[in-house]
């Protein structure tokens, strides 16, 4: 049927379907800003437009509902001066993360200012209420409405400059405009859903029902039949090749233990078969008409049940080492049935007890260290699975051009889904490119290939370009989620506070598969073990499988779970001992100079080594936090008389990158006239590594950031990086970047010590773009223009390696006022401060950002999400209905961040990371916070209404 | 799955396309029909948004909402009672609630709806195309015809009390309630107790209600205690049958003591 509506003010003719929703249809007629999170359920609202001036999800109206009606979407800022000044605000405000829910945010904003002027940040909330955003922890568009709102009413408005660090430079510790910014506001292609060519194929995959079974048949002949199916594949029909999905580095310490497609199903939407066809349609008909008889096997569904003796066992293949020797005592002869476990070497596992990892280390003597103890406390925690929800799922486009295969992905890691996807597809890596498209939230489950591997083998074999995006109930049950872990803490001490032993032993629940499985769990240990300084301290970790959904990598990468053990048993000691619990961190916290002796025994997939402190910030940031907060200053009225007010506070740690694991490289080219171009091997994922790493080149060379543009992310263009995990963007991808600037510095000198007859040691870069020396001075563009002409001294390009065996710890103090109800078990947090030290702050206001996200990402994490299974491990949550995510309406009333630098002596103009260590307060904070509020310890988050009830004894 | 779409001209044309179209349903705002859980039921749509009421019409001791209100139009009236208002603002966030109707939610007829409570409490009539209006409890019982408007007693004296609880601020909710009484005599006249999230539907507690009527507001505790010895909900995904019962309790208690802040 054909609807006529105005569409951006122009009248417009829409052929539909009777049963479309507005969202394709606009999106055929042209429209590329739609973006989707909630597969039509209307709880993401990414979809937004507005619909005769009113903010409606496009997903949730049939087409021909828009008959006669006004349709404004973001690609109309060109005439809409008040949409145009929104982008702009939200560019400046620095809200642009990932992006992939801005120009639904813009227009949220349009409809709130075009009925208020100057709305009240309660009116704000309420206009964004609709608008999920997983990156941005939502503070800063607050900051962008009032923005906008005084720039409409006065043209000529300035708004404050942020904080600014490092006087001496003149881009670096100050805010500028994201380089990706602009475009991503104004909705322009950008993501993987945007590259797709017309005679794209959909790949769709029948997920297992079962937990836990062997597939004993597979009968797809009718499947086949389906008009428009062009391939069909299962594990009878795919390599038997055995990978880690694990975008680590290689040798992976993730064990080598699925296929393709495996031949035994090992939680509820494992791989069965998968469909490739002409349309999306197609390829769920064929999927209806797929046969499958499973034998059942009983799932292993907790920690508990996978240790003990007798349990199911979730790999029964053989198993083998690629190198070292295998550890005496294990089971390595399979049943013959199942596929195999390869271990590149040894992680202490023994797979036929679900024993995925293991291990143990530790300094002192526990023992002796809890006898001279004056109070022994033991305690244990635990944390449950969370989803990581990037608004855009795990997507892929993968397709075969002059006899190679591209892969245009929302990747974290380009260059391990290279190396990977060629094992699994069983061709060679020069075959492979990868092309990092914008990225529309990846937190971890990116790191993973969760879709590259099928896709690219499909579009191998089937030579046509192949489409494969998951669901949002495949991305919760199917792509990584963060490990549960259960760990005991066992705290020594003396009257006065003094740690005399700690013991942390943990068991994590990897899920069926073992990506990730011994290094999330150690990063628990090493990420919160090493915070305070013990003679006596030790650890035993564990990882088991289980038939529930894979765990992964996930922000923070386990150290939320051993800080939330942590800090939460050094409050309980405190209590305990009637110690202020500040002052029992003080007591036994690191310090400059510090050497932190436990990380001997903390390597990552090699031996660790002990570290000396240089700076520490903990006590000024636990100063500033004490008094900017109030730590002891009398506690507002509560509520209401059901209401208790509390307050918890932490300190945290997290790393910057993986020294002497990972490396990071960067090309930087001299153009003609005198801009650069940035190769960055770095992989932005919204967090603005693209505009660290140009803000590195025009710092250097002198010149405006408009005058560098960067290419990131392509494995055939940009030189080799690691890729974006472990906090390693600002100091690996940043350091490599900084070191190819000052290679093209030392070149440019070169170059013009010869044209202006100087030597090279007297020569300087001055802004804008020019070299200066004793004698005279000359451009950046006439050294450029000369290098490309014949007689020139040929194209200046610097590069830029890097590689350090230099640990930058970034710390920091979280302080949180909660009010909790007795009545009820309600939490609302009212205030949260964060104090951290990134190092220096390349841009202040995107780290803010970073910290924001990451904070309310954690308080979501420990109010109420959850993944929760039934006794068969059926997922029961998997969509937004059920597991909620925190909107704009959560967001603490009182949401500080203040930047208290440390500069490292390594990381680019001294900076560290940022992002990660973030989300390590907000848990054991809270908890502490609830203790000190009602007087219950909360052991296990989240902390829901009905746990508290339970715990304050008003529930059986 | 909407395999096909009407649009008819009036609402008596809509009435006879749902009596002819097998699998027809009506369509207001699409909140819930166009939902996931939809998606691979065969239906025809019958567009009738355009044809309902969508004014809120006060009258003399009484309130008459059209069916296409919708619940961000509700939520901003100056005429709605501000316990109404708070049930409309319960409904999800902003982009939902410029779309969702007043017709809409009572047709999905859902356990956690927003309005129903309110509706049941307020003993609600429904107005319908070319029938006698109907009570909000007789018509979720046996529903029948396209409802056109709603209308609520509002005499002197009347007060109304709106909560929720849910899992977070833009969560459904997973325990509504609305309770009203007259409190001319200081007492709790005519009350009425309705809650969704304890049963597959929304409705009210005839044996809570007449516990409490013609009384003073008990005390809180005492309140609470009886309440969820009315209460038998079951246990899910959204929490224990004990917390459940207790949660909705603590509700009932609050809105009822509200009433008596109200008449104080």
């Amino acid at each position: 049927m054909t609807v006529s509506l105005i569409l951006n003010d122009r009248p417009q003719r829409l052929e539909c379907s009777p049963g479309e929703n507005l969202k394709a249809a606009l999106g055929r007629a042209g429209l590329v800003s739609l973006r989707e999170g909630c597969d039509g359920e209307g709880s993401c609202g990414l979809c937004a437009v507005l619909l005769d001036g009113r903010l409606v999800n496009s997903c949730m109206i049939l087409a021909p509902e828009a008959e006669g009606r006004k349709i404004t979407s973001i690609e109309h800022f060109n005439k809409d001066p008040v949409l145009r000044t929104i982008q702009r605000a939200l560019i400046d405000a620095s809200c642009v993360q990932c992006g992939y829910c801005t120009p639904a945010v813009a227009l949220a904003i349009r409809e709130l200012l075009a009925r208020s002027t100057q709305p009240s940040d309660a009116q704000i909330a309420d206009a964004l209420s609709g608008t999920l955003c997983r990156c941005t922890g939502y503070k800063q568009f607050f900051e962008a409405v009032h923005l906008a709102s005084a720039r409409l009413s006065d043209p000529g408005y300035k708004a404050p400059t942020g904080d600014e660090f490092k006087p001496d430079l003149r881009h670096v510790g100050k805010d500028r405009e994201k380089v990706d910014a602009q475009m991503l506001a104004q909705g322009e292609r950008a993501f993987v859903e945007d590259r797709l060519p017309q005679d794209v194929c959909w790949l769709k995959v029948l997920g297992s029902p079962i937990a836990h079974g062997w597939i004993k048949s597979i009968y797809t002949a009718e499947a086949e039949a389906v008009p428009g199916v062009v391939a069909i594949v299962s594990h009878l029909n795919t390599p038997r090749t055995l990978y880690t999905s694990a975008g680590q580095g290689f040798p992976e310490p993730s064990p080598y233990d699925q296929p393709m497609f495996p031949r035994k199903v090992r939680h509820v939407g494992d791989r069965v078969a998968a469909v490739l066809a002409e349309s999306p349609e197609i390829a769920e008909e064929a999927l209806k008409k797929i046969k499958v008889e499973y034998e059942i096997v009983e799932p292993v569904v907790s920690i508990a049940q996978a240790k003990t003796e007798g349990a199911p066992i979730v790999h029964s293949g053989d198993i083998s080492y690629a190198s070292g020797e295998k550890p005496e005592g294990i089971s390595v002869q399979g049943d013959g049935r199942d596929d195999g476990v390869v271990y590149q070497f040894s992680l202490h596992a023994d797979p036929h007890r679900n024993l995925a990892a293991s291990a143990s280390g530790g300094i002192g003597d526990i023992e002796k260290g809890l006898k001279e103890a004056d109070l022994v406390l033991e305690r244990s925690y635990r944390a449950n699975r969370v989803q990581c929800t990037p608004m855009e799922p795990h997507v892929v486009l993968a397709k075969v051009e002059s006899g190679r295969l591209v892969l245009h992905a929302s990747t974290q890691v380009p260059w391990h889904v290279r190396r990977i996807v060629a094992r699994a597809v069983g061709i060679s890596e020069n075959k492979i490119r990868v092309i990092k498209e914008r990225v529309g939230g990846g937190f971890g489950a990116k790191q993973d290939l969760v879709v590259e591997d099928l896709a690219g083998y499909l579009a191998w074999t089937a030579r046509k370009p192949v489409y494969f995006r998951l669901s949002r109930e495949e991305e919760f049950i199917a792509s990584r989620t963060r490990h549960p872990m259960d760990i005991k803490v066992t705290l020594g001490a003396k009257r006065d506070g003094r740690l005399t032993a700690i013991k942390m032993e943990l068991d994590a629940d990897t899920g069926p598969y073992g990506q990730h499985c011994l290094t999330v769990p150690m990063n628990a240990i090493s990420k919160s073990l090493p915070l305070m300084i013990c003679n006596n301290a030790g650890f035993q970790v564990r990882a088991w499988y289980t038939n529930l959904s894979p765990a992964g990598a996930y922000q923070g990468y386990g150290a939320p779970q051993g800080s939330f053990a942590l800090q939460t048993a050094l409050a309980e000691l405190a209590a305990a001992l009637g110690i202020d619990q500040l002052e029992l961190i003080e007591k036994n916290r690191v310090d400059s100079g510090t050497t932190i002796e436990i990380l001997k025994s903390l390597g990552e997939g090699r031996e660790g080594a002990p570290v000396t402190l240089g700076r520490c910030g903990l006590g000024d940031m636990i100063a500033r936090g004490r008094e900017n907060f109030g730590w002891h200053s009398p506690k507002p009225e509560a509520p209401g008389s059901d209401w208790r007010i509390g307050r918890g506070a932490v300190i945290i740690q997290q790393g910057s990158g993986l020294p002497g694991l990972d490396a990071a490289n960067a090309e930087l080219r001299l153009l003609s006239d005198g801009t650069l171009l940035m190769l960055s091997g770095g992989a932005d994922l919204g967090t603005g590594l693209d505009t660290v790493t140009a803000k590195t080149a025009a710092e250097i060379l002198g010149l405006d950031l408009e005058d560098v543009s960067v290419i990131s992310g392509d494995t055939d263009i940009t030189p080799f990086d690691k890729g974006a995990y472990a906090s390693s963007g600002t100091f690996f991808s940043g350091g490599a970047a900084l070191r190819a600037a000052e290679d093209l510095r030392r070149k440019v000198f070169a170059a013009a010590a010869i044209l202006l007859g100087e030597k090279p040691e007297n020569l300087r870069i001055e802004y804008k773009g020019m070299v200066v020396g004793k004698k005279g001075r000359i451009s950046l563009a006439e050294i450029g223009h000369k290098s490309v002409q014949g007689d020139g001294h040929s194209e200046l390009t610097g590069f830029g390696g890097f590689k350090t065996e230099h640990a930058a710890f970034p710390y920091g103090a979280h302080f949180v006022q909660v009010a909790v109800n007795e009545r009820t078990g309600e939490v609302k947090v009212q205030r949260y401060h964060a104090y951290q030290d990134c190092g220096t702050p390349i841009n202040p206001a995107l780290a803010k950002g970073q910290i924001y996200g990451a904070v309310l990402k954690s308080i979501g994490h420990s109010l109420y999400e959850e993944m929760l299974y039934d006794k068969q491990g059926i997922c029961l949550n998997p969509r937004f209905l059920d597991y909620k995510i925190p909107m704009a309406t959560e967001m603490p009333e009182d949401l500080y961040v203040e930047l208290m630098p440390v500069e490292d002596e390594v990381g680019p103009f001294g900076a560290k990371s940022v992002s990660e260590i973030s989300m390590n307060g907000a848990a054991p904070a809270i908890a502490i916070a609830i203790h000190d509020a009602v007087g219950v310890w909360m052991r296990e988050w989240p902390f829901t209404p009905e746990r508290i009830l339970k715990a304050l004894g008003s529930l059986d | 799955m909407v395999h096909a779409y009407y649009r008819p001209e009036t609402l008596e044309e809509a009435q006879m396309l749902l009596e002819r179209e097998k699998d027809a349903r009506l369509l207001a705002g699409g909140s819930y029909l166009l939902s996931p859980q939809f998606r691979d039921i065969p239906m025809s749509a019958i567009a009738v948004s355009g044809l309902l009421p969508h004014s809120i019409e006060r009258r003399e001791e009484s309130l008459l909402i059209g069916a296409g209100v919708r619940f961000q139009d509700l939520a901003d009236s100056a005429l709605i009672p501000e316990a109404l208002k708070h049930a409309a603002l319960g409904m999800a966030n902003r982009n939902v609630r410029n779309r969702a109707t007043v017709g809409g939610n009572i047709g999905a007829d859902r356990s956690c709806s927003s309005l129903l409570p309110f509706f049941f409490a307020a003993e609600a009539v429904y107005h319908r195309a070319g029938l006698n209006p109907i009570s909000a409890e007789l018509w979720r019982e046996k529903p029948s015809g396209i409802i056109t408007a709603v209308e609520l007693a509002l005499p002197e004296g009347r007060a109304f009390a709106y909560g929720k609880y849910s899992r977070s601020a833009c969560d459904l909710a997973l325990i509504g309630c609305a309770v009203r009484a007259d409190l001319g005599s200081g007492r709790l006249d005519n009350l009425r107790i309705a809650l969704g999230g304890l049963s597959a539907h929304v409705k009210r507690f005839p044996g809570l209600e007449a516990l409490l009527e013609g009384k003073a507001v008990p005390p809180r505790a005492e309140l609470e205690a009886m309440a969820a010895s009315c209460f038998s909900p079951i246990d899910d995904l959204r929490g224990s049958a004990a917390f459940k019962r207790r949660r909705a309790a603590v509700l009932v208690a609050d809105l009822v003591g509200s009433l008596k802040e109200q008449c104080a």
